[in-house]
Protein backbone atom coordinates (compact mmCIF):
# COMPACT_ATOMS: atom_id res chain seq x y z
CA UNK A 1 0.00 0.00 0.00
CA UNK A 2 2.89 2.54 -0.12
CA UNK A 3 2.36 4.66 -2.46
CA UNK A 4 5.30 5.05 -5.49
CA UNK A 5 6.44 8.01 -4.56
CA UNK A 6 7.81 7.40 -1.62
CA UNK A 7 10.52 10.35 -1.73
CA UNK A 8 8.65 12.87 -3.53
CA UNK A 9 7.15 15.67 -1.21
CA UNK A 10 3.58 15.76 -0.87
CA UNK A 11 0.90 18.45 -0.48
CA UNK A 12 -0.92 17.16 2.62
CA UNK A 13 -4.05 19.26 3.03
CA UNK A 14 -5.80 20.53 6.94
CA UNK A 15 -9.37 21.25 6.50
CA UNK A 16 -11.22 22.99 9.47
CA UNK A 17 -14.93 22.79 9.38
CA UNK A 18 -16.42 25.43 11.70
CA UNK A 19 -20.09 25.31 13.19
CA UNK A 20 -20.35 29.58 12.58
CA UNK A 21 -23.58 29.90 14.26
CA UNK A 22 -22.63 27.11 16.96
CA UNK A 23 -19.50 28.83 18.04
CA UNK A 24 -20.78 32.48 17.35
CA UNK A 25 -23.00 31.83 19.79
CA UNK A 26 -21.16 29.55 22.62
CA UNK A 27 -18.52 31.69 22.40
CA UNK A 28 -16.16 28.77 21.89
CA UNK A 29 -14.80 26.40 19.40
CA UNK A 30 -15.87 23.38 21.30
CA UNK A 31 -18.15 21.03 19.87
CA UNK A 32 -17.87 23.16 16.58
CA UNK A 33 -14.88 22.39 14.90
CA UNK A 34 -13.75 20.01 13.53
CA UNK A 35 -9.89 19.19 11.74
CA UNK A 36 -9.55 16.70 9.26
CA UNK A 37 -6.67 15.91 6.96
CA UNK A 38 -6.07 13.43 3.72
CA UNK A 39 -2.92 11.99 5.39
CA UNK A 40 -4.62 9.01 7.77
CA UNK A 41 -2.84 6.22 5.72
CA UNK A 42 0.38 7.23 6.63
CA UNK A 43 0.41 8.31 10.38
CA UNK A 44 -2.33 11.44 11.11
CA UNK A 45 -4.46 10.31 14.19
CA UNK A 46 -7.65 12.02 15.76
CA UNK A 47 -8.71 12.96 12.35
CA UNK A 48 -12.48 14.68 13.09
CA UNK A 49 -11.56 16.11 16.40
CA UNK A 50 -10.17 19.53 17.50
CA UNK A 51 -6.50 18.26 18.12
CA UNK A 52 -5.65 16.37 15.10
CA UNK A 53 -1.96 15.08 14.87
CA UNK A 54 -0.70 15.44 11.11
CA UNK A 55 2.10 13.07 10.61
CA UNK A 56 4.03 15.25 8.00
CA UNK A 57 7.63 14.85 6.21
CA UNK A 58 10.44 17.26 5.76
CA UNK A 59 9.56 19.07 2.54
CA UNK A 60 6.05 18.43 2.41
CA UNK A 61 3.63 21.24 1.64
CA UNK A 62 0.17 22.01 4.50
CA UNK A 63 -2.67 23.54 3.13
CA UNK A 64 -5.13 25.00 6.05
CA UNK A 65 -8.29 25.50 4.32
CA UNK A 66 -11.90 26.37 6.36
CA UNK A 67 -15.08 25.55 5.51
CA UNK A 68 -18.42 25.94 6.84
CA UNK A 69 -21.49 23.84 7.45
CA UNK A 70 -24.15 26.22 5.37
CA UNK A 71 -23.48 28.15 2.08
CA UNK A 72 -24.21 31.27 3.17
CA UNK A 73 -22.37 30.86 6.23
CA UNK A 74 -18.79 33.08 6.39
CA UNK A 75 -15.40 32.26 7.75
CA UNK A 76 -12.03 32.67 7.16
CA UNK A 77 -8.99 31.93 8.33
CA UNK A 78 -6.70 34.71 9.35
CA UNK A 79 -3.68 33.13 11.31
CA UNK A 80 -1.94 30.05 11.56
CA UNK A 81 0.25 30.03 15.03
CA UNK A 82 2.90 28.39 15.72
CA UNK A 83 2.52 28.25 19.75
CA UNK A 84 6.26 27.58 20.41
CA UNK A 85 8.58 30.23 18.86
CA UNK A 86 11.96 28.32 18.36
CA UNK A 87 9.98 26.50 15.76
CA UNK A 88 8.68 28.74 13.33
CA UNK A 89 11.86 28.04 11.64
CA UNK A 90 10.59 24.96 10.71
CA UNK A 91 7.06 25.91 9.62
CA UNK A 92 6.44 29.63 8.41
CA UNK A 93 2.14 29.90 7.80
CA UNK A 94 1.51 32.72 5.09
CA UNK A 95 -1.84 33.26 3.42
CA UNK A 96 -2.99 32.82 -0.26
CA UNK A 97 -5.72 33.47 -2.65
CA UNK A 98 -7.35 31.37 -5.30
CA UNK A 99 -6.89 33.05 -8.36
CA UNK A 100 -9.32 35.96 -8.91
CA UNK A 101 -11.19 35.02 -5.62
CA UNK A 102 -11.14 36.38 -2.25
CA UNK A 103 -11.31 32.87 -0.63
CA UNK A 104 -7.89 32.72 1.35
CA UNK A 105 -5.88 29.38 2.60
CA UNK A 106 -2.48 29.01 4.89
CA UNK A 107 0.33 27.66 3.39
CA UNK A 108 3.83 26.06 4.86
CA UNK A 109 6.73 23.76 3.62
CA UNK A 110 7.78 21.94 6.30
CA UNK A 111 12.02 22.24 6.54
CA UNK A 112 14.48 19.66 5.80
CA UNK A 113 15.84 20.05 9.35
CA UNK A 114 11.76 19.49 11.28
CA UNK A 115 12.78 15.77 11.65
CA UNK A 116 11.65 14.93 14.73
CA UNK A 117 9.88 17.97 15.86
CA UNK A 118 6.26 17.58 17.17
CA UNK A 119 4.81 21.03 16.38
CA UNK A 120 1.75 22.58 17.87
CA UNK A 121 -0.31 25.41 16.05
CA UNK A 122 -3.57 27.12 16.84
CA UNK A 123 -6.09 28.69 14.67
CA UNK A 124 -7.68 31.75 14.30
CA UNK A 125 -10.70 32.66 11.91
CA UNK A 126 -13.00 35.52 11.14
CA UNK A 127 -16.36 34.49 11.47
CA UNK A 128 -20.05 35.37 9.88
CA UNK A 129 -20.24 39.07 11.11
CA UNK A 130 -18.22 39.46 13.90
CA UNK A 131 -15.52 42.09 13.83
CA UNK A 132 -12.77 40.54 16.07
CA UNK A 133 -11.01 37.13 15.06
CA UNK A 134 -11.56 34.21 17.29
CA UNK A 135 -8.55 31.69 18.60
CA UNK A 136 -8.82 28.20 18.85
CA UNK A 137 -7.54 26.86 21.80
CA UNK A 138 -6.80 22.97 21.84
CA UNK A 139 -3.49 21.72 20.38
CA UNK A 140 -3.36 20.06 17.09
CA UNK A 141 -0.12 19.33 16.03
CA UNK A 142 2.10 18.51 13.20
CA UNK A 143 4.28 15.31 13.90
CA UNK A 144 7.52 15.30 11.61
CA UNK A 145 8.69 12.06 10.35
CA UNK A 146 12.88 11.54 10.89
CA UNK B 1 -28.34 26.02 -0.90
CA UNK B 2 -31.39 27.59 -0.78
CA UNK B 3 -32.04 28.89 2.71
CA UNK B 4 -33.29 31.86 3.07
CA UNK B 5 -31.83 32.80 6.46
CA UNK B 6 -30.27 36.54 6.57
CA UNK B 7 -26.91 37.01 8.06
CA UNK B 8 -24.43 39.76 7.19
CA UNK B 9 -21.00 39.67 6.14
CA UNK B 10 -17.93 41.57 6.87
CA UNK B 11 -15.43 42.74 4.57
CA UNK B 12 -11.91 40.71 5.08
CA UNK B 13 -8.72 42.33 4.77
CA UNK B 14 -7.00 40.07 2.23
CA UNK B 15 -3.87 42.57 1.70
CA UNK B 16 -1.21 40.02 3.15
CA UNK B 17 -2.21 37.43 0.85
CA UNK B 18 -0.24 36.36 -1.90
CA UNK B 19 -2.20 34.84 -4.98
CA UNK B 20 -1.64 31.23 -5.93
CA UNK B 21 -0.44 30.33 -9.07
CA UNK B 22 0.29 27.18 -11.31
CA UNK B 23 3.71 27.16 -9.09
CA UNK B 24 2.29 26.56 -5.87
CA UNK B 25 3.77 29.61 -4.54
CA UNK B 26 2.64 32.90 -6.72
CA UNK B 27 4.11 35.85 -7.41
CA UNK B 28 3.78 39.01 -4.88
CA UNK B 29 0.73 40.56 -4.96
CA UNK B 30 0.31 43.70 -7.18
CA UNK B 31 -1.53 46.49 -5.69
CA UNK B 32 -2.24 45.06 -2.23
CA UNK B 33 -4.26 47.81 -1.32
CA UNK B 34 -7.24 46.70 -4.08
CA UNK B 35 -7.51 43.52 -2.17
CA UNK B 36 -9.49 44.52 0.26
CA UNK B 37 -13.00 44.12 -1.37
CA UNK B 38 -16.35 43.58 0.58
CA UNK B 39 -16.42 39.34 1.54
CA UNK B 40 -19.67 38.32 1.04
CA UNK B 41 -21.02 35.07 1.32
CA UNK B 42 -20.53 32.96 -1.97
CA UNK B 43 -23.95 32.41 -2.36
CA UNK B 44 -26.31 35.53 -2.06
CA UNK B 45 -30.05 35.23 -1.44
CA UNK B 46 -32.20 37.85 -2.75
CA UNK B 47 -35.66 37.80 -0.73
CA UNK B 48 -38.95 39.59 -2.73
CA UNK B 49 -41.39 39.69 0.11
CA UNK B 50 -44.63 40.39 -1.54
CA UNK B 51 -47.63 41.97 -0.17
CA UNK B 52 -49.85 40.36 -2.82
CA UNK B 53 -53.02 42.60 -1.75
CA UNK B 54 -51.41 45.03 -1.68
CA UNK B 55 -49.63 44.86 -5.11
CA UNK B 56 -52.77 43.82 -7.00
CA UNK B 57 -54.96 46.31 -5.03
CA UNK B 58 -52.93 49.38 -6.06
CA UNK B 59 -51.80 47.64 -9.23
CA UNK B 60 -48.50 48.02 -8.65
CA UNK B 61 -46.02 45.73 -7.40
CA UNK B 62 -43.47 48.11 -6.14
CA UNK B 63 -46.28 48.96 -3.87
CA UNK B 64 -46.46 45.48 -2.05
CA UNK B 65 -42.42 44.71 -2.57
CA UNK B 66 -40.00 44.37 0.31
CA UNK B 67 -36.52 43.55 -0.74
CA UNK B 68 -33.74 42.05 1.32
CA UNK B 69 -30.67 40.17 0.75
CA UNK B 70 -27.77 38.61 2.94
CA UNK B 71 -24.87 41.19 1.88
CA UNK B 72 -23.30 44.11 2.80
CA UNK B 73 -22.27 46.72 0.62
CA UNK B 74 -18.05 47.75 0.79
CA UNK B 75 -18.40 49.50 3.89
CA UNK B 76 -19.78 46.75 5.36
CA UNK B 77 -23.27 47.92 5.64
CA UNK B 78 -26.84 46.23 4.39
CA UNK B 79 -27.73 46.47 1.22
CA UNK B 80 -28.92 49.85 -0.14
CA UNK B 81 -32.16 50.85 -0.11
CA UNK B 82 -32.93 47.20 1.31
CA UNK B 83 -36.88 46.42 2.31
CA UNK B 84 -37.48 48.18 -0.79
CA UNK B 85 -38.19 47.41 -4.42
CA UNK B 86 -35.08 49.24 -5.21
CA UNK B 87 -32.35 47.18 -3.37
CA UNK B 88 -29.09 47.75 -4.49
CA UNK B 89 -27.11 44.00 -3.66
CA UNK B 90 -23.07 43.88 -3.59
CA UNK B 91 -21.54 41.01 -4.97
CA UNK B 92 -18.67 40.15 -7.22
CA UNK B 93 -17.41 38.21 -10.00
CA UNK B 94 -18.51 34.59 -10.02
CA UNK B 95 -20.63 34.57 -6.86
CA UNK B 96 -24.00 32.36 -6.65
CA UNK B 97 -27.51 34.37 -7.04
CA UNK B 98 -30.47 33.23 -5.79
CA UNK B 99 -33.96 35.11 -5.94
CA UNK B 100 -37.02 33.71 -3.53
CA UNK B 101 -40.33 35.44 -3.51
CA UNK B 102 -43.03 34.72 -0.42
CA UNK B 103 -46.01 36.10 0.06
CA UNK B 104 -46.34 38.03 3.11
CA UNK B 105 -49.94 39.02 2.88
CA UNK B 106 -53.03 37.44 0.87
CA UNK B 107 -53.37 33.95 -0.39
CA UNK B 108 -51.68 33.96 -3.98
CA UNK B 109 -47.70 31.92 -4.09
CA UNK B 110 -46.16 34.37 -6.15
CA UNK B 111 -43.89 33.36 -8.91
CA UNK B 112 -40.48 34.90 -10.65
CA UNK B 113 -41.16 34.48 -14.27
CA UNK B 114 -38.09 36.30 -15.29
CA UNK B 115 -35.22 38.45 -14.08
CA UNK B 116 -33.71 40.35 -17.23
CA UNK B 117 -30.64 42.66 -16.55
CA UNK B 118 -31.24 46.00 -18.62
CA UNK B 119 -27.62 46.58 -20.07
CA UNK B 120 -26.28 43.85 -20.65
CA UNK B 121 -25.97 40.38 -19.69
CA UNK B 122 -24.82 40.11 -15.86
CA UNK B 123 -25.34 36.65 -15.02
CA UNK B 124 -24.85 33.06 -16.86
CA UNK B 125 -27.21 30.00 -16.16
CA UNK B 126 -29.92 33.23 -14.89
CA UNK B 127 -32.94 30.78 -15.05
CA UNK B 128 -35.38 28.81 -12.76
CA UNK B 129 -33.97 25.76 -10.18
CA UNK B 130 -35.84 23.50 -8.26
CA UNK B 131 -37.38 20.71 -10.36
CA UNK B 132 -35.76 17.52 -9.92
CA UNK B 133 -33.15 16.20 -12.11
CA UNK B 134 -34.95 13.07 -12.84
CA UNK B 135 -33.15 11.11 -14.87
CA UNK B 136 -30.53 11.60 -12.13
CA UNK B 137 -32.73 10.56 -9.38
CA UNK B 138 -33.52 7.38 -9.09
CA UNK B 139 -35.61 7.54 -6.13
CA UNK B 140 -38.03 10.20 -7.39
CA UNK B 141 -41.77 9.57 -6.87
CA UNK B 142 -43.85 11.81 -9.37
CA UNK B 143 -45.96 14.56 -7.07
CA UNK B 144 -43.93 13.26 -3.60
CA UNK B 145 -40.56 14.33 -4.60
CA UNK B 146 -40.63 17.72 -3.75
CA UNK B 147 -40.20 20.60 -6.68
CA UNK B 148 -39.08 24.10 -5.50
CA UNK B 149 -39.09 27.59 -7.69
CA UNK B 150 -36.66 29.79 -7.44
CA UNK B 151 -34.51 32.08 -9.36
CA UNK B 152 -30.30 32.09 -9.84
CA UNK B 153 -27.59 32.66 -11.34
CA UNK B 154 -23.79 33.13 -11.59
CA UNK B 155 -21.71 36.34 -11.78
CA UNK B 156 -19.70 36.30 -15.19
CA UNK B 157 -16.25 36.88 -14.97
CA UNK B 158 -15.74 39.70 -17.21
CA UNK B 159 -18.42 42.02 -15.93
CA UNK B 160 -16.46 45.49 -14.78
CA UNK B 161 -17.37 47.13 -11.89
CA UNK B 162 -20.33 48.87 -11.68
CA UNK B 163 -24.31 49.12 -10.60
CA UNK B 164 -26.60 47.02 -13.69
CA UNK B 165 -30.13 47.50 -13.20
CA UNK B 166 -32.62 44.63 -13.62
CA UNK B 167 -36.35 43.49 -14.52
CA UNK B 168 -38.28 41.20 -12.31
CA UNK B 169 -41.50 39.35 -13.75
CA UNK B 170 -43.60 38.69 -10.94
CA UNK B 171 -46.55 36.44 -11.38
CA UNK B 172 -49.82 36.84 -8.80
CA UNK B 173 -52.34 34.60 -9.94
CA UNK B 174 -53.31 35.49 -13.52
CA UNK B 175 -51.61 38.86 -13.70
CA UNK B 176 -47.82 39.40 -14.40
CA UNK B 177 -46.42 42.50 -12.89
CA UNK B 178 -42.96 44.01 -13.20
CA UNK B 179 -40.09 46.35 -11.19
CA UNK B 180 -36.81 47.50 -12.98
CA UNK B 181 -35.53 49.31 -10.10
CA UNK B 182 -33.67 46.70 -8.12
CA UNK B 183 -30.21 46.28 -8.94
CA UNK B 184 -26.85 44.46 -8.42
CA UNK B 185 -23.22 46.30 -7.55
CA UNK B 186 -20.75 44.32 -8.96
CA UNK B 187 -17.20 44.92 -7.61
CA UNK B 188 -14.14 43.44 -9.33
CA UNK B 189 -11.62 41.29 -7.43
CA UNK B 190 -8.35 41.86 -9.05
CA UNK B 191 -7.52 39.92 -11.01
CA UNK B 192 -3.45 38.71 -9.94
CA UNK B 193 -2.54 37.08 -12.85
CA UNK B 194 -3.46 35.07 -15.98
CA UNK B 195 -4.39 31.48 -16.14
CA UNK B 196 -3.36 30.08 -19.02
CA UNK B 197 -4.28 27.12 -20.73
CA UNK B 198 -2.67 23.42 -20.35
CA UNK B 199 -1.28 22.15 -22.66
CA UNK B 200 -2.17 18.60 -24.07
CA UNK B 201 -1.06 16.07 -26.07
CA UNK B 202 -3.86 13.48 -25.48
CA UNK B 203 -7.53 14.38 -25.21
CA UNK B 204 -8.14 15.60 -21.80
CA UNK B 205 -10.07 13.40 -19.72
CA UNK B 206 -14.10 14.36 -18.50
CA UNK B 207 -14.29 16.39 -15.73
CA UNK B 208 -14.42 14.20 -12.43
CA UNK B 209 -17.96 15.44 -11.39
CA UNK B 210 -19.61 14.51 -14.66
CA UNK B 211 -22.45 12.13 -13.71
CA UNK B 212 -22.77 10.84 -16.97
CA UNK B 213 -20.09 8.08 -16.78
CA UNK B 214 -21.69 4.65 -16.54
CA UNK B 215 -21.24 2.80 -12.69
CA UNK C 1 -40.67 27.92 5.06
CA UNK C 2 -38.50 25.25 5.37
CA UNK C 3 -35.97 24.43 8.10
CA UNK C 4 -32.66 23.43 5.75
CA UNK C 5 -30.04 20.38 7.58
CA UNK C 6 -26.91 20.64 5.70
CA UNK C 7 -24.70 17.31 5.75
CA UNK C 8 -20.93 17.71 4.72
CA UNK C 9 -19.24 14.51 3.39
CA UNK C 10 -15.74 14.81 3.52
CA UNK C 11 -13.53 12.18 2.10
CA UNK C 12 -9.79 11.47 1.38
CA UNK C 13 -10.36 9.81 -1.81
CA UNK C 14 -7.44 8.79 -2.15
CA UNK C 15 -7.07 7.15 0.81
CA UNK C 16 -11.07 5.35 0.15
CA UNK C 17 -9.63 4.25 -4.05
CA UNK C 18 -6.75 2.58 -2.46
CA UNK C 19 -7.94 0.68 0.56
CA UNK C 20 -10.92 -0.09 -1.88
CA UNK C 21 -13.24 0.86 1.45
CA UNK C 22 -14.91 4.90 2.25
CA UNK C 23 -14.92 3.24 5.92
CA UNK C 24 -12.14 5.45 8.01
CA UNK C 25 -11.84 7.37 5.33
CA UNK C 26 -15.25 9.59 5.39
CA UNK C 27 -16.43 12.12 7.67
CA UNK C 28 -19.99 13.04 7.71
CA UNK C 29 -20.52 16.44 9.81
CA UNK C 30 -24.13 18.37 9.97
CA UNK C 31 -25.66 21.36 11.18
CA UNK C 32 -27.81 19.65 13.97
CA UNK C 33 -25.40 19.22 16.62
CA UNK C 34 -27.50 21.33 18.67
CA UNK C 35 -30.50 19.90 17.74
CA UNK C 36 -29.18 16.07 18.91
CA UNK C 37 -26.84 15.15 15.88
CA UNK C 38 -24.57 12.63 17.39
CA UNK C 39 -21.41 10.89 15.61
CA UNK C 40 -19.94 14.34 14.13
CA UNK C 41 -17.01 14.49 12.35
CA UNK C 42 -17.40 10.24 11.96
CA UNK C 43 -18.22 8.06 9.26
CA UNK C 44 -21.50 6.87 11.71
CA UNK C 45 -22.76 10.32 11.64
CA UNK C 46 -27.22 10.30 12.82
CA UNK C 47 -28.80 13.54 11.71
CA UNK C 48 -31.15 14.03 13.95
CA UNK C 49 -34.83 15.76 12.31
CA UNK C 50 -37.32 16.64 14.58
CA UNK C 51 -40.86 15.74 14.13
CA UNK C 52 -43.51 18.36 13.79
CA UNK C 53 -46.71 18.06 14.83
CA UNK C 54 -48.30 20.53 12.10
CA UNK C 55 -49.42 19.29 9.27
CA UNK C 56 -48.12 22.42 6.83
CA UNK C 57 -46.39 21.62 4.14
CA UNK C 58 -44.74 24.94 5.26
CA UNK C 59 -42.83 23.04 8.31
CA UNK C 60 -40.87 20.41 5.60
CA UNK C 61 -37.26 19.44 6.60
CA UNK C 62 -34.77 19.46 4.07
CA UNK C 63 -31.88 17.65 4.14
CA UNK C 64 -28.89 18.50 1.81
CA UNK C 65 -26.07 17.20 0.80
CA UNK C 66 -22.43 18.33 -0.19
CA UNK C 67 -19.65 16.18 -0.64
CA UNK C 68 -16.17 17.50 -0.71
CA UNK C 69 -12.69 15.65 -1.44
CA UNK C 70 -9.63 16.42 1.15
CA UNK C 71 -7.15 17.74 -1.16
CA UNK C 72 -10.00 20.74 -3.37
CA UNK C 73 -10.12 24.24 -2.66
CA UNK C 74 -12.55 25.25 -0.22
CA UNK C 75 -16.38 24.33 -1.45
CA UNK C 76 -16.91 28.02 -1.11
CA UNK C 77 -14.40 28.91 -3.76
CA UNK C 78 -16.12 31.00 -6.87
CA UNK C 79 -15.59 29.02 -10.16
CA UNK C 80 -13.55 31.53 -11.68
CA UNK C 81 -10.82 30.04 -10.28
CA UNK C 82 -11.25 26.70 -11.99
CA UNK C 83 -11.51 28.91 -14.89
CA UNK C 84 -8.90 30.18 -17.95
CA UNK C 85 -8.70 33.33 -18.95
CA UNK C 86 -9.15 33.17 -22.25
CA UNK C 87 -12.73 31.36 -21.12
CA UNK C 88 -13.68 34.30 -19.83
CA UNK C 89 -14.64 36.34 -23.07
CA UNK C 90 -16.57 32.93 -24.42
CA UNK C 91 -18.78 32.98 -21.36
CA UNK C 92 -19.87 36.42 -22.46
CA UNK C 93 -20.13 35.32 -25.71
CA UNK C 94 -22.52 32.85 -26.47
CA UNK C 95 -24.76 31.23 -24.08
CA UNK C 96 -24.32 27.72 -22.30
CA UNK C 97 -20.18 27.11 -23.50
CA UNK C 98 -20.12 23.77 -21.95
CA UNK C 99 -21.87 22.88 -25.21
CA UNK C 100 -18.27 23.20 -26.60
CA UNK C 101 -16.01 21.15 -24.43
CA UNK C 102 -12.87 20.95 -26.96
CA UNK C 103 -13.21 25.01 -26.07
CA UNK C 104 -13.94 25.07 -22.35
CA UNK C 105 -12.36 22.66 -19.55
CA UNK C 106 -12.27 23.96 -16.43
CA UNK C 107 -8.66 23.09 -14.48
CA UNK C 108 -8.83 20.62 -11.60
CA UNK C 109 -6.91 22.25 -8.41
CA UNK C 110 -5.92 21.05 -5.54
CA UNK C 111 -5.77 23.03 -2.18
CA UNK C 112 -2.62 24.71 -3.00
CA UNK C 113 -3.79 25.86 -6.51
CA UNK C 114 -2.52 23.24 -8.98
CA UNK C 115 -3.84 22.12 -11.68
CA UNK C 116 -3.88 18.12 -10.95
CA UNK C 117 -3.65 16.99 -14.88
CA UNK C 118 -0.30 19.16 -15.43
CA UNK C 119 1.71 16.31 -13.55
CA UNK C 120 -0.14 13.75 -15.64
CA UNK C 121 1.17 15.41 -19.18
CA UNK C 122 4.05 14.55 -20.78
CA UNK C 123 5.06 17.99 -20.59
CA UNK C 124 6.17 19.50 -17.32
CA UNK C 125 4.38 22.91 -15.94
CA UNK C 126 7.46 24.44 -17.75
CA UNK C 127 6.26 23.20 -21.36
CA UNK C 128 9.18 20.84 -21.52
CA UNK C 129 9.06 17.38 -22.62
CA UNK C 130 9.52 14.76 -20.53
CA UNK C 131 11.81 12.25 -20.71
CA UNK C 132 10.93 9.14 -22.74
CA UNK C 133 9.41 6.08 -20.38
CA UNK C 134 8.12 8.77 -17.67
CA UNK C 135 7.85 6.96 -14.69
CA UNK C 136 4.14 5.44 -13.63
CA UNK C 137 1.73 7.93 -11.46
CA UNK C 138 -1.49 8.00 -10.01
CA UNK C 139 -3.38 11.09 -9.89
CA UNK C 140 -6.40 10.83 -7.33
CA UNK C 141 -9.02 14.00 -8.81
CA UNK C 142 -10.34 15.68 -5.08
CA UNK C 143 -13.86 15.68 -5.73
CA UNK C 144 -16.04 12.93 -4.80
CA UNK C 145 -19.62 12.29 -6.45
CA UNK C 146 -22.81 10.90 -5.06
CA UNK C 147 -24.30 9.28 -7.63
CA UNK C 148 -27.73 7.92 -5.83
CA UNK C 149 -29.30 7.31 -2.32
CA UNK C 150 -30.83 4.66 -1.14
CA UNK C 151 -31.87 2.55 1.71
CA UNK C 152 -34.12 1.62 4.61
CA UNK C 153 -34.99 5.50 5.06
CA UNK C 154 -35.76 5.90 1.18
CA UNK C 155 -37.59 2.87 1.05
CA UNK C 156 -40.05 3.09 3.77
CA UNK C 157 -40.36 6.95 2.51
CA UNK C 158 -38.74 8.50 5.32
CA UNK C 159 -37.10 10.52 2.73
CA UNK C 160 -37.57 11.75 -0.62
CA UNK C 161 -34.17 12.09 -2.25
CA UNK C 162 -33.92 13.59 -5.36
CA UNK C 163 -30.71 15.97 -7.83
CA UNK C 164 -31.58 19.45 -8.02
CA UNK C 165 -29.38 21.64 -10.03
CA UNK C 166 -27.69 24.51 -9.43
CA UNK C 167 -26.17 27.68 -11.63
CA UNK C 168 -22.52 26.44 -12.44
CA UNK C 169 -20.39 27.14 -15.54
CA UNK C 170 -18.75 23.89 -15.96
CA UNK C 171 -22.07 21.56 -15.44
CA UNK C 172 -25.28 21.41 -14.25
CA UNK C 173 -23.86 21.51 -10.60
CA UNK C 174 -26.45 19.00 -9.11
CA UNK C 175 -26.09 18.09 -5.59
CA UNK C 176 -28.58 16.21 -3.09
CA UNK C 177 -31.68 17.24 -1.28
CA UNK C 178 -34.32 15.58 0.58
CA UNK C 179 -37.64 16.36 2.21
CA UNK C 180 -38.22 13.76 5.28
CA UNK C 181 -41.66 12.90 6.47
CA UNK C 182 -41.47 13.59 9.85
CA UNK C 183 -44.45 12.03 10.96
CA UNK C 184 -42.12 8.59 10.89
CA UNK C 185 -40.64 8.38 13.88
CA UNK C 186 -37.90 6.20 14.41
CA UNK C 187 -34.03 5.59 13.48
CA UNK C 188 -33.42 4.49 9.76
CA UNK C 189 -30.56 4.15 7.79
CA UNK C 190 -29.60 5.44 4.03
CA UNK C 191 -26.69 4.43 1.77
CA UNK C 192 -24.84 6.87 -0.13
CA UNK C 193 -22.96 5.93 -3.65
CA UNK C 194 -20.42 7.82 -4.03
CA UNK C 195 -17.68 7.93 -7.33
CA UNK C 196 -13.85 8.73 -7.45
CA UNK C 197 -12.23 9.47 -9.52
CA UNK C 198 -8.67 8.98 -10.69
CA UNK C 199 -6.00 8.60 -13.73
CA UNK C 200 -3.82 6.56 -14.38
CA UNK C 201 -0.01 6.68 -16.52
CA UNK C 202 1.73 3.60 -17.52
CA UNK C 203 4.00 3.53 -20.25
CA UNK C 204 3.12 6.82 -21.57
CA UNK C 205 -0.64 6.40 -21.74
CA UNK C 206 -3.32 7.91 -19.55
CA UNK C 207 -6.23 6.20 -18.55
CA UNK C 208 -8.79 7.48 -16.69
CA UNK C 209 -10.80 5.28 -13.62
CA UNK C 210 -13.70 5.68 -11.89
CA UNK C 211 -14.88 3.63 -9.26
CA UNK C 212 -18.58 3.55 -6.86
CA UNK C 213 -18.33 3.04 -3.48
CA UNK C 214 -20.99 2.52 -0.84
CA UNK C 215 -21.50 4.05 2.50
CA UNK C 216 -24.47 3.97 5.14
CA UNK C 217 -25.22 6.81 7.74
CA UNK C 218 -28.81 7.53 9.82
CA UNK C 219 -31.79 9.45 10.35
CA UNK C 220 -33.04 9.81 13.33
CA UNK C 221 -36.88 11.55 13.53
CA UNK C 222 -37.63 12.57 16.84
CA UNK C 223 -41.45 13.16 18.05
CA UNK C 224 -40.89 16.55 19.79
CA UNK C 225 -43.91 18.42 21.29
CA UNK C 226 -43.79 22.18 20.37
CA UNK C 227 -42.45 23.93 22.78
CA UNK C 228 -44.07 27.35 24.21
CA UNK C 229 -41.35 30.05 23.96
CA UNK C 230 -42.51 32.06 26.99
CA UNK C 231 -43.22 29.38 29.54
CA UNK C 232 -40.92 26.76 28.04
CA UNK C 233 -43.74 24.11 28.75
CA UNK C 234 -45.01 21.53 26.00
CA UNK C 235 -47.57 23.34 24.19
CA UNK C 236 -50.31 20.39 22.79
CA UNK C 237 -51.09 21.89 19.23
CA UNK C 238 -54.66 22.06 18.06
CA UNK C 239 -55.21 18.96 15.72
Amino acid sequence: MDPENRTEPRTITIVAVVDVVGILASGSFAGSFYLIDNNRLRGSTGEGTDSLVTRVRPGDRIVWIAMTLECEAFASITAVGIEKEGQRQYCDPHSYVYPNTNIVCWVADVAANAGGARIPYNLSFRLGSRTAAMTTTTTPQLDVQD
Amino acid sequence: MTAPAIDTLVEVDVSDARPLGTAVLGPPPIGAADYRVPMNAVQINIALLIDTEKALRSGKLENGLYMVDNSVDAAGQPSGSRGTAKLCTSCTQGMVLNWFAFAIAGTITPMITNIEFLERPVCEKLMVYGAPAIDRSPSYVPCITPVYNYWAGIVLPEVPRGRYYYRLDVRLGAITMSVSTPSLDVAEIPKQFETRRSEWTDEPPPPPSDPEQAA
Amino acid sequence: MSQQLGILVVIDNEAAVVSGTLRDHIYLIDNGHWAGSSGEATGELVTAVEGTQSASQLEQQVLNWVPFGIGSPPVPTPQIAFLQTPDYALLADVPHPVRRPQYFQPRILDSAGVDIRDSLSMRDSGGRVRLAGAEDKTVYYPDPAIINITGEAVDLGVIFPAQYGSPDFFSEGLYWSATVDTNKVGLFSYTMHIRLHYSTRHDGVVTDHAITLPHSAYIKVTRDFAKNGFANTPMILPV
